[in-house]
């Protein structure tokens, strides 16, 4: 019987068992049936979350509905608050916590900081918002599968391009693949992500306006013509203010909840009492 | 085990929900004609990230020890150093371009906006004093104060729990908080979305949805739930929320199922498992109009197909989870496998479309993680595991992942899988969001192959050698996720297929083709093309290309790309075309074998390795399939 191994059947019997156990050892006038009242304000707010989800208000038989799921609901938590289930359960200790950083966090974002802040913040912090190097540039793919004379295909194919003038040429040469063979100011995490790290790098060193290469990727061979470049750059406060901003109230976030810790840690004295096996830092 | 006490607690909650009277109500659904997305531009490169990750905002996730928050997720997506739950540092080799933090709506909690500044709030005096303090700079003593109000019952009845007020602030509010401050359009796409949880009997029907929106609109509906009486475990009523948030707010979204493999024959169903009917012509309109793609490879094992149900796939047996459903109650039937997986679907999807007249099953495919730990991990040397109690540690290769009387799951058996890659103009929630709905995406089991697939009727072999490939394939035909519709006489589909390795990559083994139709007596077949490989190997008479052979080192974790090759491309023209058979064909492309994540941690940690679990693996990616209607 699947019955039998339900946690809920394990909780009907232990909570009956627990019942009886009061009913009849206990003073029996406890047994007096206890009033829940489901008050209208909590019934507002059923219909509020009903309409928070359908964008409607409940029907009466929708609301009964709540209503009566909000008393089971209500009978179950008292006993169970009774049963002590809420004592070290990992879920609901997590839970709590959460509501505690939540809490921080919110107190955390109340201070608006001031124009003078926000800048100093930037001065201090530049290197955060300095945007990523650019690059364009044509590459010219060699497959090494199947060449018995990679270097020397690449050499050859060098000399072909810096002798012509038409870059038109260049989209004619070297083995397909599913990359582009032209790419106009992208970034360099994105020649990081598309060629890997070291061509990467290697790209960026380049001379702008003539044929280079041969240039090893973990694809192959490239042979590349860079036809311009930009260096990161820091923009101007004014253009980024909601992204200072944002950082701004991260790095606050992190001091409050530290502070805040640390501040709680006060009311409490730690003792940390190690099992035989591990050793106190 | 934290694990089981969590799926003991869901059934607990699941059993106090079968009195709760079902309020649900019929409504039609249907996305509006304006968001279809039309023509866009054309896609200039693939976007890789994930759809489907948790973080401590999840229960489940909470209790297994996750204390990342979706901030942090984003943070870590993004290529930042985060601290992981069991206090070691996390970083991603490589930043992903996109994440979607999909945390379950049901239990996504609540927590009292305390303070939001509001006039509301300010009326209270207490209210007002706490407001001055903060503003003033004295935060910490005002902090400490309403937490002592707080432990003492003293907090003010205003600030409390008015209905309609803003003293409530749902867990919702915070994920869309932590997806706007992230999202960075054209750097790191951060999208808003949830899980749908529905898990009734422990079969998994769950669903991700992911909006095109801001958090104006997102915020206006809160998250669809399971439980009774405001939320539903049937997909039907989830397809109706979906309707009702877009007509509301004007907004778009999608749903993206997962885990078919742990459903025990009901994520795509021909008998529906809520009234024990055939699937109706609804079904299949809301379907393929709100799950237009599926999630096919994720930690909780691969969902492309399983050895039973094609046995002449030399490659099916891959990180296969067929135990039971998602709790382990109950065990796997081989008669239910046919309705849990990727390919199967595809196929009964041609059937249910010769009787409906609409397909439910025509969907794309992606890859993600479905990691419980805030950390987006799909690359086998830096799998962070499914959940924080299963991040990197000796003991993770002998550890129990779940266990019931049905059978038991080890932690070494979860995949390090998977990815999504989005072929986008750019990347931002517009562009991203639009490739999924026209399906021009794919999945792979971590490795970032690109890989582009497009069909037509007029590839010619030299198109297979232009180096401006895309250019070709868009001009003559239709990218991954199209259609091709009633063959001209005498033509025959084409397609054009090119996959490149992953840049710190594995070289590739082959590229195959995968082909699904409904032949003229009604009966589903399906058959497997070699269509592109590495070397000088020949075909055997039976079509197959032998295999590519094995460098990896055990003892080492290494592996060399002395064997395959780094970028395989072809086009190919169907030798068993019939124009009057309903078909699809989708691309499935192999890497050479490469340590499993378990023989980099047997490495890392200095111990051996149970002789169950396999070395090395051949990781894959699979394309969105093309379809063929041979009427238009």
């Amino acid at each position: 019987m699947k019955l039998f191994r339900e946690p809920l059947f394990h909780f009907l019997i232990i909570g009956g068992a627990i019942f009886l156990l009061y009913f009849f050892l206990g003073n029996r006038t406890s047994l007096s049936p206890e009033k829940i009242v489901i008050s209208s304000p909590q019934i507002e707010w059923l219909a509020e979350g009903w309409k928070r989800t359908w964008h409607r208000p409940p029907t009466q038989d929708e609301l009964d509905g709540l209503i009566h799921d909000a008393v089971q609901e209500e009978i179950l938590y008292q006993e169970a608050l009774k049963l002590g289930l809420d004592q070290d359960d990992p879920i609901v200790r997590r839970r709590l916590r959460q509501k505690m950083e939540f809490l921080t966090e919110d107190l955390s974002e109340q201070r608006q900081a001031s124009e003078k802040e926000l800048q100093e913040f930037f001065q201090k912090n530049s290197k955060i918002f300095t945007s990523d190097p650019n690059i364009s540039f044509t590459q010219v793919y060699l497959n090494p599968e199947g060449r018995s004379d990679l270097n020397g295909d690449a050499a050859r194919l060098l000399s072909t391009l810096n002798s012509s003038n038409r870059d038109v040429e260049a989209s004619a040469l070297g083995d397909t693949m599913a990359l582009p063979s032209q790419f106009s100011n992208i970034s360099s995490t994105e020649t990081k992500q598309q060629f890997g790290p070291d061509f990467s790098k290697s790209l960026f060193e380049i001379e702008p306006g003539v044929w280079k290469g041969p240039i090893e990727s973990g694809l192959g061979m490239h042979l590349v013509k860079v036809t311009g470049k930009e260096e990161g750059k820091v923009p101007e406060f004014s253009q980024i203010k909601d992204w200072v901003k944002r950082e701004w109230l991260a790095e606050q976030r992190r001091e409050f909840k530290a502070e805040f810790l640390q501040g709680l840690s006060k009311k409490y004295s730690i003792e940390v009492q190690f099992p035989g096996w591990a050793h106190a830092r | 085990m934290k694990r089981t006490q969590y799926y003991g607690f869901a059934l607990i909650f699941a059993g106090l929900l079968i009195s709760s009277p079902t309020l649900a109500k019929e409504k039609p659904t249907g996305k509006t004609a304006a968001n279809q997305s039309s023509s866009s531009p054309k896609a200039t490169r693939v976007y890789w990230g994930d759809t489907h990750l948790h973080t401590s905002f999840s229960m489940d996730a909470g209790a297994a020890g996750c204390r990342l928050s979706p901030a942090d997720a984003y943070r870590f997506a993004k290529g930042e150093q985060v601290m992981a739950s069991s206090g070691q540092p996390a970083k991603l080799a490589r930043p992903l371009d996109f994440l979607v933090v999909t945390d379950h709506s049901d239990n996504m909690g609540f927590f009292p906006q305390l303070i939001a500044g509001d006039p509301a709030m300010l009326a209270d005096p207490t209210g007002k004093r706490w407001y001055d303090m903060i503003q003033s700079g004295k935060n910490m003593e005002a902090a400490f104060e309403i937490i002592q109000a707080f432990s003492e019952n003293r907090f003010p009845k205003a600030l409390a729990s008015l209905p309609g007020s803003k003293a409530y602030r749902t867990a919702w509010d915070e994920t869309i908080k932590a997806a706007e401050g992230a999202n960075d359009p054209g750097r790191f796409t951060a999208f808003i979305g949830y899980e749908w949880t529905s898990n009734t009997g422990g079969n998994n029907l769950h669903r991700n949805v992911i909006y095109r929106d801001n958090g104006t609109k997102a915020a206006q509906m809160e998250p669809y739930t399971t439980q009774k009486p405001l939320g539903s475990d049937n997909p039907r009523d989830l397809w109706k929320w979906l309707s009702e948030y877009e007509k509301k707010t004007k907004g778009n979204v999608l749903a993206i199922p997962h885990n078919g493999n742990l459903s025990n024959g009901r994520m795509f169903p021909l008998i529906e498992s809520f009234n024990g009917k055939p699937i109706d012509k609804t079904y299949a309109k809301a379907r393929a109009e709100w799950e237009r793609i599926y999630e096919v490879t994720q930690i909780k094992g691969d969902g492309e197909t399983h050895p039973f149900l094609y046995p002449n796939d030399e490659f099916a047996d891959f990180e296969r989870w067929d135990k039971g459903n998602l709790d382990l109650s109950e065990s796997k039937k081989q008669e239910m496998l046919e309705y849990e997986y990727a390919r199967s679907a595809l196929k009964n999807g041609l059937k249910a479309e010769a009787q409906l007249g609409v397909n439910p099953y025509k969907f794309g495919m992606i890859g993600s993680t479905d990691s419980h730990t805030g950390l987006a991990t799909a690359d086998s040397n830096n799998f962070f595991g499914k959940v924080s109690s299963s991040e990197p540690s000796a003991h993770r290769l002998t550890a129990d992942f779940i266990k019931t009387p049905v059978a038991t799951i080890m932690d070494w058996e979860q995949t390090a899988s998977g990815y999504a890659g989005i072929w986008a103009h750019a990347n931002t929630r517009e562009a991203l969001f639009d490739a999924m709905e026209r399906k021009e995406v794919y999945a792979t089991t971590g490795p970032r192959i690109t890989l582009r697939f497009f069909g037509g009727w007029d590839y010619e072999p030299t198109d297979a050698k232009t180096p401006d490939l895309a250019a070709v394939g868009y001009a003559k035909g239709v990218p991954m996720g199209g259609d091709l519709n009633q063959a001209a006489e005498g033509k025959t589909p084409t397609f054009l297929v090119s996959a490149l390795k992953d840049p710190i990559g594995a070289n590739l083994d082959r590229v195959q083709v995968i082909k699904g139709w409904l032949d003229k007596d009604g009966q589903v077949q399906e058959k497997i093309y070699d269509v592109a490989w590495s070397g000088n190997r020949k075909k055997s008479p039976d079509g197959k290309v032998p295999t590519v052979g094995n460098t990896v080192n055990a003892a080492q974790a290494s592996y060399t790309n002395s064997i395959g090759g780094p970028a395989l491309t072809t086009v190919w023209k169907d030798p068993d075309f019939d124009p009057k058979l309903k078909s699809f064909y989708y691309v499935r492309v192999l890497q050479i074998p490469t340590p499993r994540w378990t023989t980099y941690d047997a490495k890392r940690f200095g111990v051996k390795l149970d002789p169950k679990i396999p070395v090395s693996l051949q990781e894959r990616g699979y394309s969105s399939p093309i379809w063929y209607n041979p009427s238009s």
